[in-house]
Order: C-alpha cells, then sequence, then structure tokens
C-alpha cells in the first residue's frame, strides 16, 4: 500500500462518510408551516404593483427590448395567422383594436374608434356606430407614405373576409345571432362614410361590443388581391418568405426582420396614434428583438444570463428567480388568475353502456369528487402556497360577478361519502361499489408534459385512493384530447382550461347544451337534462337583457346552478409573478391578474 | 407448363441479356446504375409508406387547427388579449362543415395515394415542393432557411470526430495495454455511453452558472450585420454544444479504429513486414491504416445524411436554428408537405451516401473487384 493509495482510500471514506450525515425529518405540520413562511418571506421580496386606473408618465424613446418566443411565426398573414397562436399575437402588434375593455372600471374605451350605442327599443334593434380617429395612418417602415385608415378596412374585413365562407375564417358563426322565434339572424356591417361604419343587430344583446371589438386590415391591398384571385389570393399575402418591411402596420410596431428559428424583430412605429404628454408616441424602445427559443428551460437561463428583459416564471422557478433577483431585476407578483383549469365528466350517451356513465351523470356523484379535492394540499404541494382554490363561477371582472354565491362542496372526505352512499355506493373492502357491483374506478386524462396537472391528478389520484376510489391518470398529447373531446368522445374525466368568462355571454360553444364544447355533452340537439334546458334559457336570457338588475337576478342563477351541478369543478387560481430588469424605469410598469404586465408605456433609466 | 416455362426463360434471357452484357463491360457503371434504379424504387416505395404513416398518425392538420384554437382560448393573457381571444377564439372554434371544408381546400379529403401520386407529379413534373399547409410559405424557403446551419454545425463535428477519433485510435492502439490506453478507453466509453440529452443539459447549466458561455447555439445577430464578429460569436456559441458532439461521437469511431488497428497489428503480413526491416511508422500508417479505412467507409454511409439532418435535441436545448426542430414540429403539425420533402431529401442522401461508401470501397481496397466474382 503506498501513501497515494492511502490518500485516495481516506479521501472516499471522509466523501462516504460525510454523505450519510441524516437530517431531521419534518412532520407535514412543520412542512406546511415551514412552507408559509417561506411563501411570506417571498410575497415580502416582490412587489405587488396593480394597476388602478393611474396616468402613464411621459418616458424616453430608445433602447432595445430583448425578449424571446417559442416558436417561429407560421405566416404574418393575419387571416391565417388566426390559426395560430403565435403568429396571431405577432401580426397583432401591428395592427389596433377598435375598443378595450377596462377591467378595472369594467367599461370600454376606445381605441382606433370612438364608439356609440343606438338601441330602438321599438323596433328592437341595436347599432353600434364606429368613428374612426383621425390621426390613424397606415404606414410603412422607411416610408414617409401615410395612408388613412378609413371604414373600408374594417367593412372590408367584417364583410369579406370574416364573412365569407370561403375564407374559412372563424369569425363566421360570431356574425350570426339567434333571434326569439330560433332563427339566426345576420349582424350587418355597413359603411356609413370614410371615417363612420355600423354594426346593425337584428336584436338588443347585452354585450355588443363583444362581438364587434374586431381587428383591421389593409383593405387598399386586400380588396385587390380578392379581386384577381379570390380567398386564395388574400391568403397568399404576406407570408414568411416574403420580406415583412412590406407589411403596413398601423399598431405600436413595424416588423422589420425575420431570419427563421434565429430571431424577429419589431420596430417602433413613430406614426401610432397613442401618444404622450410630450407628443412622442409609445413604444418608447427603439426596437423589439425577439429571439426564438425551442425549450421553456433556455428561455429562462437566457434571462438569468441578462440577455432579456422579461420573464414570467413557472411556480417552481420562482423561488430561485426571487432569490437571485438584487439589484438586477425586480420581480412583481399579482393575485391568483382570473381564470382556471377545470375537472369535467364525461356525461355523452355515447357511453352509456360503461358504468361510469352512470356515475358521471349523477350530480351527487360530481359534488363528491368536488369534495374530495383537496384544495389545499394541491396548493401546498403543487403550486409551493402560491395559488388558492377557486370557489366561484364568474372572475371578480366579469360584471355579474357575485362574492355570495360560490361553491359548496369544497374538501370534505366525510361529506364527499355521505353524498356516494346516497346514490347506493356501497364500500367493500375499503373499495367502493356502486348498485350494479361495478368497483368505481375511472380515468382522468391529462395533458402530457404539465407538471403542474400531473401533480395535482397524482393528489386527487390519492385523496380519492383514501375514501376507496380509484383514478388512473393519463397523459395524453394536447391534440389527442382535442380529439376525444370533438369527435370520439371516448374519454373519461379530463382535467382542461378553457379561457375566463370575462363577460358572462361569453362561452356561447361552452355553457349551452348545443356548443361544439359543451365538454361534458357536446352538440345536444335538445338539452339532455332539465338543469341544462334551465342553463340555457337562462344563458339565452341573459344575453339579451340590458337592464342590469334584471340581468343580475338572471346571471345569479345561471352561476348557482352550475356551481350546485358541478359538470366542471374548477381547480386552481395560482399566483403569477414576473421579472423585469432594472435598466427600465419601472414607474409605467404594472402587474396584476386582470390586465397580466402592463409593459406598453415602459422605458429606459435615465442614462442607460 | 413447360413451353410456359421455356417462353419465360426466354424473356428473362431477353431482357437481361444487355444488362449482362453492361454488367460485363463496365462492372462499376452498372453497379451505380443498377443502384439509382434500386434508389429511386426504394424513394418510391418510402413516399409511399410515409403518407400511409401520417394518415394512419391520429387527426390531421385542420384538427391541429383546432387544436390551436382550443390552446388560445386556455391560454389567454389578461387585459385587451384576454377579452379579444376570449370574444374571438373560444366563441370562434371552427364548426364541422369549417373543417371539412378546410380539409377538402387542402385535399386532405382524398384518399393517401391519390395525395401521394399527386404530390410526386408536382414534384417530379412541376419541380416544386408545394406550400407548408400551415404557413402557406414555400417548403423550400422553410428549408433552405435552416439547411446551412445544421450543414455547417455537423460539418464541424464531423471533421473534429473524425480526425481525433483516427489520431487517437491509432495512437491508442500503439499503446495498447498501458495505463494511458486504459485511462483513454475507459473515457471514451464513459462519454460513449453518457446520455447526450444529460450532456448538453449540463453543459447549458454550466454556462449559465459560470457565464463564460452563452446558454444558446447561436448569435442573437445576424451575419450580415458584422461577419467577422459574428464568426468569432458563432466559435463561442456552439463550442459548448459541439463539446458535447464530440465527447459523444469520438468514443464510438476512436474505439473502432483502435481495434481495427490492433487486429491488423496482429495480421500474419505485418509481421513479414517487420522482418524485413521496413520501419515501424511506415508499417502502421502505410500498411495496417489502410486496412482500417474499410470498416470505417462501410459504416459512413449516413454520413452524408448525417450532415443535412437536424440534431433535435441539442437545436432544442440550445436552440440552434437546424433543420431538426422544423422536422419536429412539421411532424407534430402533420404538415405532410413539410415532413415529406424532407424525409425524402435525407433518405435520398442516406442512399447516395451508400452508394459512394461502396465505390470509396472498390477504389480503397483492390481486392474488391465488382463484377469479377
Amino acid at each position: 500500500m503506498n501513501k497515494k493509495t492511502i490518500c485516495t482510500s481516506m479521501g472516499i471514506l471522509c466523501f462516504l462518510m460525510a454523505s450519510c450525515s441524516k437530517i431531521p425529518e419534518m412532520t407535514l405540520e412543520e412542512i406546511e408551516l415551514h412552507s408559509q413562511n417561506l411563501n411570506a418571506e417571498l410575497i415580502q421580496k416582490t412587489l405587488s404593483k396593480p394597476w388602478t386606473g393611474q396616468e402613464f408618465k411621459a418616458g424616453n424613446v430608445g433602447g432595445i427590448w430583448y425578449d424571446t418566443i417559442l416558436s417561429d411565426p407560421k405566416t404574418f398573414n393575419q387571416v391565417i395567422a388566426e390559426r395560430d397562436g403565435t403568429s396571431a399575437s405577432i401580426v397583432s402588434m401591428t395592427l389596433e383594436y377598435l375598443s378595450d375593455y377596462d377591467m378595472t372600471t369594467r367599461e370600454w374605451k376606445p381605441r382606433a374608434a370612438y364608439y356609440q350605442i343606438i338601441t330602438d327599443e321599438e323596433a328592437n334593434t341595436l347599432t353600434v356606430r364606429f368613428t374612426i380617429r383621425d390621426d390613424f395612418y397606415w404606414t410603412w417602415y422607411g416610408s414617409d407614405k401615410k395612408i388613412p385608415v378609413t371604414s373600408d378596412d374594417f367593412v372590408f374585413w367584417y364583410n369579406e373576409i370574416d364573412g365569407d365562407p370561403d375564407m374559412g375564417s372563424n369569425g363566421y358563426g360570431s356574425q350570426w345571432i339567434l333571434m326569439e322565434d330560433g332563427t339566426e339572424a345576420h349582424i350587418d356591417c355597413k359603411k356609413i362614410d370614410d371615417k363612420t361604419f355600423e354594426f346593425i343587430y337584428p336584436r338588443i344583446v347585452a354585450d355588443p361590443m363583444l362581438s364587434t371589438n374586431m381587428k383591421l386590415c389593409p383593405s387598399f391591398i386586400f380588396k385587390p388581391a380578392k379581386e384577381k384571385n379570390g380567398a386564395e389570393g388574400i391568403k397568399a399575402l404576406f407570408s414568411i418568405d416574403k420580406d415583412p418591411k412590406e407589411i403596413p402596420s398601423c399598431g405600436m410596431w413595424y416588423i422589420t426582420e425575420y431570419i427563421p428559428a434565429q430571431r424577429l424583430v419589431f420596430t417602433r412605429n413613430p406614426n401610432y396614434w397613442d401618444k404622450d404628454s410630450n407628443g412622442n408616441s409609445i413604444p418608447y424602445p427603439e426596437q423589439r428583438i425577439y429571439q426564438i427559443v425551442g425549450d421553456t428551460n433556455t428561455d429562462y437561463l437566457l434571462f438569468k444570463q441578462g440577455q432579456t428583459e422579461v420573464y414570467s416564471p413557472t411556480p417552481e422557478q420562482v423561488e430561485d428567480l426571487v432569490a437571485n433577483q438584487k439589484e438586477d431585476y425586480t420581480v412583481f407578483n399579482a393575485d391568483g388568475s382570473m381564470g382556471s383549469s377545470m375537472w369535467s365528466f364525461n356525461q355523452n350517451p355515447q357511453n352509456k353502456d360503461k358504468p361510469y356513465y352512470n356515475w358521471f351523470t349523477k350530480k351527487e356523484f360530481r359534488q363528491a369528487m368536488s369534495c374530495l379535492f383537496n384544495r389545499d394540499r394541491v396548493a401546498l404541494q403543487t403550486y409551493r402556497g402560491l395559488a388558492e382554490a377557486k370557489y366561484d363561477f364568474f372572475p371578480e371582472v366579469n360584471p355579474y360577478f357575485n362574492p355570495d354565491i360560490t361553491l359548496k362542496y369544497k374538501y370534505n372526505p366525510k361529506q364527499a361519502e355521505e353524498l356516494l352512499q346516497s346514490i347506493g355506493f356501497v364500500k367493500k373492502d375499503g373499495h367502493y361499489y356502486d348498485d350494479k357491483g361495478n368497483k368505481i374506478e375511472f380515468d382522468l386524462l391529462i395533458s402530457s408534459g404539465g407538471t403542474t396537472a400531473n401533480d395535482m391528478a397524482q393528489i386527487i389520484t390519492d385523496e380519492c385512493s383514501k375514501v376507496g376510489i380509484t383514478i388512473n391518470v393519463r397523459q395524453v398529447d394536447f391534440q389527442k384530447q382535442v380529439e376525444m373531446l370533438t369527435s370520439t368522445y371516448d374519454w373519461q374525466s379530463i382535467f382542461i382550461g378553457l379561457g375566463k368568462n370575462l363577460f358572462p355571454s361569453q362561452g356561447s360553444n361552452v355553457w349551452p347544451s348545443y356548443g361544439n364544447l359543451h365538454l361534458w355533452y357536446p352538440l345536444q340537439e335538445t338539452p339532455a337534462t332539465d338543469w341544462e334546458a334551465r342553463v340555457d334559457y337562462l344563458y339565452n336570457e341573459g344575453s339579451f337583457t340590458i337592464d342590469h338588475d334584471k340581468a343580475k337576478a338572471i346571471w345569479d342563477e345561471y352561476q348557482e346552478i352550475l356551481l350546485e351541478q358541478c359538470p366542471v369543478i374548477y381547480l386552481m387560481r395560482s399566483k403569477s409573478f414576473f421579472a423585469i430588469r432594472n435598466k427600465w424605469d419601472l414607474t409605467n410598469v404594472y402587474y396584476d391578474n386582470r390586465n397580466s404586465a402592463l409593459i406598453d408605456n415602459v422605458y429606459l433609466k435615465e442614462g442607460r | 407448363m413447360n413451353k410456359i416455362k421455356l417462353f419465360y426463360l426466354k424473356l428473362k434471357a431477353t431482357v437481361t441479356a444487355p444488362q449482362k452484357a453492361f454488367k460485363a463491360k463496365a462492372p462499376l457503371a452498372s453497379f451505380i446504375t443498377g443502384r439509382i434504379i434500386t434508389m429511386i424504387f426504394l424513394l418510391f416505395l418510402l413516399g409511399f409508406a410515409l403518407f400511409g404513416l401520417m394518415e394512419l398518425a391520429p387527426g390531421d392538420i385542420v384538427d391541429q387547427m383546432m387544436t390551436q384554437q382550443l390552446l388560445t382560448s386556455t391560454e389567454s393573457q389578461g387585459g385587451k388579449n384576454a377579452v379579444n381571444s376570449l370574444g374571438g377564439s373560444q366563441d370562434k372554434n371552427f364548426t364541422t362543415e369549417q373543417m371539412d371544408a378546410l380539409r377538402a381546400e387542402l385535399g386532405l379529403d382524398k384518399p393517401f395515394y391519390v395525395q401521394y401520386f399527386k404530390w410526386l407529379k408536382r414534384v417530379i413534373v412541376n419541380h416544386d415542393l408545394g406550400t407548408s399547409l400551415i404557413s402557406k410559405a414555400p417548403v423550400s424557403f422553410l428549408i433552405r432557411s435552416r439547411l446551412w446551419n445544421s450543414v455547417l454545425l455537423n460539418l464541424i463535428s464531423l471533421v473534429f470526430i473524425t480526425t481525433f477519433s483516427f489520431l487517437l485510435g491509432v495512437f491508442f492502439s500503439s499503446k495498447a495495454g498501458t495505463r494511458l490506453d486504459v485511462g483513454a478507453t475507459f473515457f471514451a466509453l464513459f462519454f460513449h455511453a453518457f446520455p447526450g440529452i444529460l450532456l448538453l443539459i449540463l453543459l447549458q447549466l454550466f454556462a449559465s452558472i459560470t457565464n463564460l458561455f452563452p446558454v444558446t447555439a447561436y448569435p442573437d445577430f445576424p451575419f450580415k450585420d458584422a461577419p467577422m464578429k459574428f464568426t468569432f460569436s458563432y466559435a463561442h456559441h456552439v463550442f459548448l454544444p459541439l463539446l458535447a458532439s464530440f465527447l459523444g461521437g469520438l468514443g464510438g469511431t476512436m474505439r473502432m479504429i483502435r481495434a481495427t488497428m490492433l487486429d491488423q497489428m496482429g495480421m500474419p503480413y505485418i509481421f513479414a513486414l517487420r522482418s524485413r526491416g521496413i520501419s515501424e511508422k511506415r508499417v502502421y500508417l502505410n500498411h495496417a491504416f489502410r486496412n482500417t479505412l474499410n470498416p470505417y467507409i462501410t459504416g459512413s454511409a449516413n454520413l452524408l445524411a448525417g450532415l443535412f439532418s437536424g440534431s433535435l435535441v441539442l437545436e432544442i436545448i440550445f436552440a440552434y436554428p437546424g433543420i431538426g426542430r422544423l422536422m419536429y414540429d412539421a411532424v407534430l403539425q402533420e404538415d405532410i408537405n413539410l415532413v415529406l420533402a424532407n424525409s425524402m431529401f435525407i433518405s435520398a442522401l442516406v442512399l447516395v451516401g451508400m452508394v459512394i461508401s461502396d465505390i470509396l470501397l472498390a477504389i480503397v481496397d483492390p481486392r474488391i473487384r465488382f463484377g469479377n466474382e
């Protein structure tokens, strides 16, 4: 044995002994307390700055904003972009909406145009008249050419693109409205003059701004293309192999460079209508350069290296992000999100020969499942305490949100067992069986790759197994899930998110029984249950009731029914975080669960 | 029955006579011609199989669009985005009629073999690879814009791996049995067996923690902006991913060269050469080494295709703008035009590579004589 061998052996022995040191184990209560303390500490280190209608301070033009996108744009043509989320968000940076909904004041605010709602109670018709602002132009990067935006740009889009079945636009369906006699009538759009146009509703509706709040297109380009080559002529415009500088903009940005799989560059539009008190158009950064990265982890590492300006962390990244902020960046926090994923059960009669169909169609079973969903445990384990349960149906920003109407079936295993027994379920050998002797066991479908969904599903599985119900979690690709939901209907239960009901009449294809996304049993010819018939009636009544008090009574009952019947069980509202580099002046930066991050008015700090 | 058999044999003799004559006259040209004909037939079958497989996959591109609609509504932001994504998305999903119309527009309502023959006609007759079903952008543009990035990365990787594996393989074969050889073989095996994806992630984390290297593999500005700066920046960016590819790829080739060299060095002809007093250097490099090329060349049929193929994992983790990511997305989105164009191109390269490797073998190894069997 030489010295070298002895030294090496000693080193290995020391390493092994150090590895065997025992960390004292904590009880569940201690873990919970520790987590709460950690979260309180975490929140303290972040900034809460919701936007409540503050004026934006005038800033200085300059600087480059570096950011990332996770996938390439497929097109710069807004007609085709409708079919791709990434492309749609990119194209929208060169366009403008007619109006915007202020979630704080719960009112519509003009953007591209001023609006006026004219109701004719005698004729039972409603007109929304838009008058386009004067300082609103189509311009091109590096050119002095200015073309005023006119009514044609909106009317052409509505009638010739959204309104033309050959275009295959998904906006076509929203141009029709259900009349009292059950027929469908068209919402017409007509030009009054160059700056004024109207939407004429064949009957009075409660939220006319929702379906009229549309984008526009440069009709001087689109119209000749359609006249020459029809729908294909329009679809051939602005593809990604063309020079993006040819695309006119009336929005905040021009698209000035696109290198596939590498980067996308936007340049500030100095002619944008929204100007600060100094007469400068927002935005302030001269350019936005987006690096195209295919992976969220790379995105995070780029932010940590200081290569990008902003980052929205996942729940598991929050702690690390907050701990490392120092003077480099600031982390904002926002309360629980407006929307939430939901847990739904298949009630499609196509599966009526399957045992689960009889369970899922009983409201007591669905209520019991809600009682077995341990929301506190999910908040603690999945979201590290940074989430809360969603017990209401409408979010707070909805004009008909009622804090007194909440879910009665919160976590309570004892109540769950009582509910199960009330419908004839019997417990044998620690497991529940239905009245026909079938063991209560079913699948829960979740999207593959979703870590939070998977964690939640495992907790639900564990909680259900404690009372004697077996749930098998199946991870399926989202594409496959959609196929199951919309065509094969061969799923059992599912976690899925379908946005938020900011307006009660939103989700016309989800909540009424005839909707093609009426999750639990879509496209019903006649409502399958009395409560669904009632929901259909209330939805329809509420959509056409403009008197707030009358409508409130309708929407209150609507929410109560859905929270009582539990066709969907809302899951969690996660707290969200957002980090931004301190080289930017944070005066105009706001972050909340209503508006997400407001960074349109951000500008560089003095001397940067 | 016999008449039929005789007729068949005569017919066969008549048909194959020119081929036999050609083979006898120019064996190598005959071999290459045969390979090209086989290659065209194989490509035809491959395209057919690809179309069939895409047909068997659940859903199609129209379903993908529907999924996108749903995703948009599930991922909506606050503010005006939320209003518009819900007002303009959740309530605006495609109807069944619209989806059918879209399928008809994209030609997806036809049987897959009809779609395939239409595709073949467009490619062969019109010399047009078509447009992506999703973006309507020309397939040639989509592939061209990423292809050379993949070629550059793969070429650098190939040159380094080949050069070093040959040098080290030959060197360590001369040190067989020594501690140095055992150590080198151990490390070569270790990195060869080490999961590539894990190595890439670890190297990326190393870059993130130390800040010595970028976490992406490609500069964030284009070549035309500053060519010289771009070159140095590219080298800096690509160092870690190349290192991962080098460490993973070196072991296999190096061990093959080393083993073949050792095998050759034990041969009687080497003993004879040494007994004639020929220098060890000449024995190694002029005689033994030349014979180690055979297995390498035989196994290098895929190199050409490898040059033009993407490195999916590397491209995703290090955000490298290569062809792999494009193809991955195309397959997921069932963009058949894009998938088929690229797959057929790569398959053609594999087959061409096989032909080239066979020709090289014939050139390198004088013992191989086509047509003299």
